[in-house]
């Protein structure tokens, strides 16, 4: 009766964890199901927890069960400490050392089950055997490893490689999945080797993305290669696509669009203007500064956006837009650069200093869209680029608004009235 | 030992191995940290191996290491999870960027 019971229980679990795994982190990936998202995932733990239970799994005796609590109440009562008590930073402290835990944790099962090389005391069918049980070992050590090393070097590592930890993080999470897929490939656990899959390669995915984000490869911003030419005047420049700036406008009340010279270059007028009409639509403010020095000749930026028949009542001289700006949510940055540097105002060696400036970086958040951190005509490098609210969005002006149009319907197809 | 099954397992690690990439790749730029908290507690789903190890009680350097494996994925999924959640909380006042006189 146990017995069909758990032969029953054990493949319904493991696919419920497995689906938990994989929406849990579908979730998290939008900001408004991120927190549902993981819900899910530590309900996926739980689920595979107890499908270990009725597996039917049998201890050696009562002293080993009371160590699997021992070993279960240790580790809850220290993840709590660490869990309400650390920074949520993710680069500091103690947070990079948990993500070399996983990895640590299936190591230690790995040598243990190489030390003997006698059956799981778990009733599986799949557990690989001899050589490949080995090598699946063998490989779950040397990934725990790296994770090990990868947690550490992010813990403790020199502030000079502080935009790195977060690679390194992520880095340490994949070597943690590939440790738990092995494990559980050598053991024959399908939850246990699908889960370590997941892992292995959303952990390495993220690390090329977060890498990305700074024009770099995953191992250059750990390990500190070469910087890629071009961004060499800059550090701490964040960049994100059109979604994370979908995702703030969606919300935002107040928005300053700041057009430039590059507005002009990529004719992306009617596209801005288009992304103004939606997010008025939804109840937004949305008005145009614009900066006398603005495009080729005075009056450039009025003649393109009467054009895209943009309301002049939207329009804003310098003065008055800094005055929205100041409790604007948002300050869109069309391929302008020189009008909104900060050096204008506070750098009497700059060679733009003293020319009137849209003061971009009063806004809650600020978005930059450019193709590149190229300096404008004054050749000048931009500090307003480096501010901790700025968010680059690389590429051309013209279908990078169009993308957050699109991005912005795609996320509430149904709420345009406000 | 059965052939058929193992390459079942493997096929099932490859295709969660693909789902994986797919599912995190063009995630925008503000969830990434919390992600990398999530996927970095989850990876501690080894804690099932670790505590058949640990509860077989074969001799003490096995026990004393599954029993270390335990306490150590316990504490990656259960730290793991509470650090993604305040971190989540942090986002709720709206997006990213240094708050300036509050909501």
């Amino acid at each position: 009766m146990m017995a069909s019971l758990a032969a029953f229980a054990i493949p319904v679990l493991s696919i419920i964890s497995a689906l938990f795994f994989i929406m849990g982190l579908k979730l998290m990936g939008r900001l408004r199901s991120a927190a549902r998202g993981n819900i899910l995932l530590g309900l996926g733990v739980a689920v595979a927890l107890v499908g270990l239970a009725v597996s039917g799994v049998h201890f050696g005796s009562q002293l080993g069960t009371n160590l699997v609590w021992v070993g279960v109440g240790a580790g809850v009562v220290l993840g709590l400490l660490i869990g309400l008590g650390s920074k949520v930073e993710i680069g500091a402290g103690v947070g990079p050392l948990l993500a070399s835990t996983g990895g640590i944790a299936a190591a230690a099962v790995a040598i243990a089950a190489f030390l003997h090389d006698e059956a799981w005391p778990w009733p599986s069918t799949f557990a690989l055997q001899g050589g490949p049980r080995g090598a699946a070992l063998g490989l779950a050590v040397v990934a725990g490893a790296a994770a090990l090393m990868l947690g550490s070097f992010a813990s403790v590592g020199p502030p000079a490689h502080g935009s790195g930890q977060p690679a390194a993080v992520a880095l340490a999470a994949s070597a943690s999945g590939w440790a738990a897929a092995m494990v559980g490939l050598a053991m024959g656990s399908p939850i246990v080797a699908t889960v370590g899959g997941l892992v292995a390669t959303a952990g390495w995915t993220l690390a090329v993305m977060v890498a990305a984000a700074l024009g770099r490869k995953p191992f250059d911003v750990v390990f500190g290669g070469d910087r890629r030419g071009g961004i060499d005047d800059y550090s701490n420049v964040k960049a994100c696509g059109p979604e994370e700036a979908a995702m703030v406008l969606e919300t935002a009340r107040k928005v300053v669009m700041i057009p430039g010279y590059g507005m002009a270059v990529a004719q992306a007028q009617h596209a801005l203007a288009d992304l103004a009409k939606m997010l008025a639509l939804r109840g937004a403010t949305v008005v145009y500064a614009i900066h006398p020095s603005a495009g080729l000749i005075p009056g450039h930026m009025n003649i393109l956006l009467d054009e895209a028949k943009v309301p002049a009542g939207q329009l804003m001289e310098w003065e008055a837009a800094n005055v929205e700006l100041a409790d604007a949510d948002v300050a869109l940055v069309v391929g302008a650069n020189d009008v909104v540097n900060p050096a204008t105002q506070n750098d009497s060696h700059s060679a733009v200093y003293g020319m009137p400036l849209v003061d971009a970086g009063l806004a809650r958040t600020v978005f930059v869209i450019k193709r590149s951190l190229r300096p404008g005509a004054a050749g000048v490098k931009n500090a307003l680029f480096e501010l901790p609210q700025t968010n680059m969005i690389f590429g051309d002006s013209k279908k990078v608004l169009q993308a957050i149009g699109s991005e912005l319907k795609v996320q509430t197809p149904r709420s345009a009235a406000a | 030992m059965d052939t058929g099954f193992i390459l079942w397992t493997v096929m099932m690690f490859l295709l969660a191995a693909f789902v994986g990439h797919h599912v995190i790749h063009g995630v925008p730029t503000l969830l990434h940290t919390p992600l990398m908290s999530a996927t970095n507690a989850i990876s501690a789903i080894s804690v099932v191996g670790a505590i058949v190890v640990a509860g077989s009680h074969y001799e003490s350097v096995r026990t004393v290491l599954g029993v270390t494996a335990v306490a150590a994925a316990m504490c990656n999924v259960v730290g793991g999870f509470l650090i993604t959640e305040r971190m989540l909380k942090m986002f709720k006042g709206g997006g990213p960027g240094p708050k300036k006189g509050g909501r």
